[in-house]
């Protein structure tokens, strides 16, 4: 029986979910040990609120988070007391009274403007509880629900002791609808915050708030009450008057990449607040018609400078852009150029390949070298979008950039007047406007010809180079007219034929194809091969023909001859003497003949070519690669007319005859192999009348075709290592402009490594890291330079003192550092600021900036917004009561008036405390 | 040459170089065949042999490149010398004319070779041969004053020929630079490296 006596409750089903709840809390509240006195915390270290815990309770269905935030010092020396200070001395009972903590804070009137944690500027407290929902769709949905919940959490913290305010919010924690709670038993402190779409004009100066807060806590204004103690923030944004920059093109600004903003100036406002610290309720006045708030006499300004259009772009990122995906194309530039063009572009019948061909053969060649001089220069090409005329002289500019280009120069003076047509500009803004085109094109004259790191692109000064910057110069200078960029390319390769046809250079070439430039400077390089094997052919054709009419005089002048020197055209093809007699006819003496070039071979053919030699078997593949030397053959034949095998591999192999025995090398006997078989069957023919190896015609057609064929998108993807090059190159020269650190310059070359590689390996993801660097890096100088002329102007507007060089550029780094900041980084860092006194020099500066001496007293009271904290010592409930310190945080904005209320009561009425 | 059921972690291209008649074809061909042939025919531009072989593990596929040595077939020399990660370039110990020539060719490597870190190994050839007139010290010397590898060999005994590819190859392998370009050789840090406050901080 006695076992009856003993029962165990083991149905819960009556404890209600609230209870489950109150029953986790008081189990997160014991966890952190939150019961009694909480430390006061030092005023002369710096902290942050900083969330570092985390519980998940639910109440039914839903889930609630509880944040633990607490204070961290900034400074990791001062490490935070873990205990409160315990008061063990009988002595020291009772004179010293450990003070309830939120109280001492809400005190605070320091707890201000300098303080960027929410809840210190809210409410006071830098250590809380935060109930809030854990996810969207458990929210706690009005306040009687907070209430509930509250309710419930007040009864945990007294029977806990807990002095820790605990927070909960109602609806979404963006909202920021709060409601607190705080108590040490005796006292209490209620939180609560409003937040109201639009609040009554009757409450937005200082004056109305603060009988607002004062009737708040339930008193009748009187003389005989504390004053209370005030600090407030205004902000306010002013535009920079600036009209936009206006590009004034030159010669020289053409022929070096662009830099500089895409569309506008990076920063057109300037965002100052101003902050009043501790000042009494009656020394300064604001009301509905008057206001103290001076912004040029604030205890200190927080300044930012801002872009209102939400893009601070460079231009680099227009040039890089069409190598991005996503980047809106303002054309179809899948199309072909010419298309693209439409109506702007007639083009002529242009004779098809084989006519081509026909035209440049050698019977024609006469007519090739003295004909089709003097073609008028208009005869085909585009008429517009842009002057045909500015385009000619740009390609021509491309061509060749040395000496005058006095067309070019007239015709951006053109471009330069057009472009400011249309609207007045006083002389302040075009000497502005010269400012900034100095800043933006900036050149170094020192600027190395090598590139940082050797990227597989065309070399600085090819044509191919300028050609590359001219498009993507067309591009941006030109952006209103998304044709010009396949218009300037139309006209490159109508020049292009042009000087093909008259033989002159059209690139730079040094001993054969560099291999190490891009595909496309390896084709302009080709063309240029081809012109001067045309022009060596056509001289070969020539000299044949005279070598014809003289053939009778030709062998009484050899004999005067040293064997070394370069024989007279002849009709043999022989070009000197061997120094030796042939084998064949010992009394002959041996030539050595002029011999073909073969073929020059860009990367794209070597692939080609290896390809097809791999597909082949080891005959065909011999028989493919005899060509050279069966021409040699030919041409020894034709040179030497007695001579014999062994006399041709004396000249071609001489390893393969043995002088001092007069014999042939064994490899060279094995019967029937293809050097015996080729030297049977070769004819004499000399290399004038032999098949071409390297058909500079066929293959300078073919790239023609390529050309005129080629769409945008083609056009832009030939031009992409050499572009990239440009920029990152062009952004090294113009940070030069103001002297970078030397971990800045290891930077550009270590992003110029990347570049090399992806130039290298076509990388597309290379290629985009470069991009981003590129367009993030010019975008920061856009900034530095916008504010360095900023400045200058503000310099030159102020009275002395002058704000010195290193403090104008301490503030240009900050500022910049700021817009960095809020253009890219994540929010978890703390924002830089810049903070000034408003008569420093650099404050007056930038008063002088955004006209900040000119804001009118309306200006002044309906600033873009305004923050007060209000605290007031006042006894509540009755006036028998100790004084409590009482606070309120307003915060107007345009769209969004927020109060915070932290209310005390010097008595505890929750009847939890007694539960 | 040895498992060639596993794929091959490259490709690898090996470029033979060197005066005519050292027996380069012949080098070429005791490596990839085991055949010797006293009257191997002059080679005419350039010819190739594709095998694989097993270095530390890692199979590999060879296309060696073996050229013409007379000065006639040079003028293609750029499209033998692209993307070639490894060069053999040959003497004829009883040739003084063909090591004297060295210079000249190691100038053409560098000249024309795509790739910056291009392995280099001089081969002397015929060691077999009685009538020898460069020395293995002068060879070394050389090959040392280049910073290229070095092995004396003979295709006719098969003396240094495997080591010869055997130890270029492992030495390409070493660089994977050279033969590995899907793999980021760079890579920007996180959006703070390049990003932060410091992107500025000139």
């Amino acid at each position: 029986m006695e076992e009856n006596t003993v029962f165990e409750i083991n149905d819960f089903t009556i404890v209600t979910e609230m209870e489950h709840f109150g029953a986790a809390f008081e189990g997160i509240i014991q966890k952190y040990e939150f019961a009694g006195r909480r430390p006061c915390l030092a005023d002369d270290i710096k902290y942050r609120m900083v969330v570092t815990d985390t519980n998940v309770i639910s109440i039914g269905e839903n889930k609630l988070r509880i944040d633990l935030m607490q204070p961290v010092p900034l400074n990791p020396e001062h490490a935070l007391p873990q205990t409160a200070p315990e008061v063990t001395d009988d002595e020291t009972e009772d004179s010293y009274f450990a003070p309830f903590t939120v109280a001492e804070e809400i005190a605070n009137t320091k707890h201000g403007f300098e303080c960027t944690d929410s809840f210190v500027l809210k409410f006071g407290i830098r250590e809380c509880i935060i109930v809030s929902p854990n996810d969207p769709t458990c929210r706690l949905t009005d306040e009687n629900q907070v209430n509930t919940v509250m309710g419930n959490i007040r009864t945990v913290m007294h029977s806990c002791r807990c002095e820790v305010p605990v927070f909960c919010y109602i609806k979404d924690e963006s909202l920021d609808m709060i409601a607190g709670y705080a108590s040490d038993g005796n006292s209490s402190y209620k939180f609560s915050s409003v937040v109201l779409r639009n609040i009554n004009n009757r409450h937005c100066t200082m004056h109305d708030l603060l009988n607002m807060f004062k009737e708040n806590l339930g008193t009748t204004i009187s003389a005989f009450h504390e004053e209370v103690r005030m600090s407030s923030r205004f902000t306010h944004i002013v535009p920079l008057k600036q009209n936009d920059y206006l590009r004034n093109h030159t010669v020289d600004s053409f022929g070096v990449l662009a830099t500089g903003p895409s569309t506008s100036l990076p920063f057109d406002t300037l965002e100052v607040a101003a902050t009043w610290r501790f000042f009494r309720e009656n020394s300064l006045t604001e009301n509905r018609g008057h206001s103290d708030f001076d912004i040029n006499y604030a205890n200190h300004w927080s300044v930012k400078i801002r872009s209102t259009k939400g893009s601070l772009f460079g231009v680099f990122d227009e040039i890089l852009g069409v190598y991005k995906e996503e980047t809106r194309k303002a054309i179809r530039s899948d199309l072909n150029c010419a298309t693209i063009m439409g109506k702007h572009y007639t083009q002529k019948d242009l004779p098809n390949a084989f006519q081509k061909l026909t035209v440049n053969s050698a019977s024609e060649v006469k007519i090739g070298k003295h004909g089709e001089v003097g073609k008028p220069a208009d005869e085909d090409g585009t008429n517009g979008p842009m002057s045909p005329v500015l385009m000619r002289s740009w390609v021509e500019y491309i061509f060749n950039n040395q000496g005058e280009h006095e067309v070019l120069s007239h015709e951006l003076n053109l471009l330069n007047a057009a472009s400011m047509s249309g609207e007045q500009y006083s002389e302040e803004d075009l000497v502005n406007n010269v400012k900034l085109d100095t800043l933006f094109n900036y050149q170094d004259p020192k600027m190395a010809n090598s590139f940082l790191a050797p990227y597989k692109c065309a070399k600085k000064r090819t044509t191919t180079w300028r050609l590359s910057v001219a498009l993507a110069n067309a591009r941006v200078f030109l952006k209103d007219q998304p044709r010009a960029e396949p218009q300037l390319w139309i006209e490159f390769l109508l020049a292009l034929r042009k000087k093909y046809e008259k033989m002159e250079t059209v690139e730079y070439v040094n001993n054969g194809i560099d291999h190490l430039q891009c595909a496309f400077s390896q084709k302009m390089q080709m063309l240029q091969m081809c012109i001067d094997a045309r022009q060596k052919r056509h001289k070969m054709f020539d000299s044949a023909h005279s070598a014809s009419n003289t053939s009778d005089e030709f062998f009484d002048a050899n004999d005067s001859f040293n064997a070394d020197t370069t024989l007279e055209p002849n009709n043999e093809g022989r070009l000197k003497l061997a120094g030796m007699n042939l084998v064949g006819n010992p009394s002959e003496p041996m030539y050595i003949p002029i011999t073909q070039d073969s073929c020059p071979l860009t990367d794209e053919m070597i692939d080609a070519r290896n390809e097809h030699l791999f597909s082949l078997d080891e005959e065909e593949r011999v028989n493919l690669q005899m060509e050279l030397v069966k021409s040699d053959m030919q041409s020894f034949k034709a040179a030497n007319p007695d001579s014999v095998f062994a006399d041709f591999l004396r000249w071609h192999s001489p390893k393969d005859y043995d002088e001092a025995t007069d014999s042939i090398s064994e490899r060279m006997l094995i019967p029937n192999n293809v050097w015996i078989r080729s030297w049977e069957a070769a004819q004499p023919i000399p290399v004038a009348s032999q098949a071409r190896i390297f058909n500079d015609t066929k293959i300078a057609e073919e790239i023609f075709e390529l050309f005129n064929a080629a769409t945008l998108d083609q056009v832009r993807e030939w031009m992409k290592p050499s572009i990239f090059a440009a920029t990152l190159e062009r952004l090294t020269e113009i940070q030069s402009s103001y002297g970078v650190s030397e971990e800045k310059q290891k930077q550009n070359v270590k992003i110029a490594k990347v570049l090399a590689s992806a130039t290298m390996n076509k990388s597309a993801s290379e290629y985009d890291d470069v991009a981003r660097y590129c367009s993030q890096v010019e975008m920061i100088h856009n900034m530095k330079v916008h504010l360095i002329q900023l400045f200058q102007n503000a310099k030159e507007k102020m009275h002395p003192p002058h704000p010195s060089e290193s403090d104008v550029q301490a503030a240009i780094k900050q500022l910049v550092n700021i817009a960095v900041h809020n253009l890219w980084e994540d929010s978890e860092e703390e924002e830089p600021e810049l903070i000034v006194k408003p008569q420093d020099p650099i404050g007056r500066a930038l008063a002088s900036m955004g006209k900040l001496n000119e804001l009118t007293e309306q200006q002044l009271i309906k600033g873009h917004r305004k923050e007060y904290i209000f605290i007031w010592d006042f006894k509540r409930p009755s006036t028998t009561t100790l004084p409590m310190s009482h606070r309120m945080y307003a915060d107007l904005r345009q769209d969004k008036h927020s109060l915070y209320f932290a209310v005390g009561n010097d008595c505890n009425f929750s009847n939890a405390s007694f539960l | 040459m040895s498992d060639d059921s596993s794929s091959p972690l490259t490709t690898l291209k090996i470029l033979i170089i060197g005066e005519s008649g050292v027996g380069k074809s012949s080098l070429m061909l005791r490596f990839v065949d085991d055949v010797f042939d006293p009257e191997q025919a002059a080679t005419i531009g350039v010819d190739f042999r594709v095998t694989s072989m097993t270095i530390d593990g890692n199979r590999v596929k060879l296309a060696i490149w073996d050229t013409a040595g007379q000065e006639r077939f040079r003028t293609l020399t750029p499209s033998y010398y692209r993307g070639a990660q490894g060069v053999i370039c040959v003497y004829d110990v009883t040739s003084r004319s063909s090591f004297e020539k060295l210079n000249h060719w190691m100038t053409e490597v560098d000249t024309y070779c795509t790739n910056d870190n291009v392995i280099k190994m001089m081969v002397a050839n015929k060691i077999d041969m009685p009538n020898r007139t460069v020395t293995r010290e002068e060879g070394l010397k050389f090959a040392k004053r280049h910073r290229t590898l070095f092995i004396e060999a003979s295709a006719k005994t098969k003396e240094g020929v495997q080591c010869t590819f055997e130890e270029l190859i492992e030495k390409i392998i070493q660089t994977p630079d050279l033969w590995d370009n899907d793999r980021p050789t760079f890579r920007l840090g996180q959006p703070t490296d390049t990003s932060s406050g410091n992107l500025c901080g000139c």
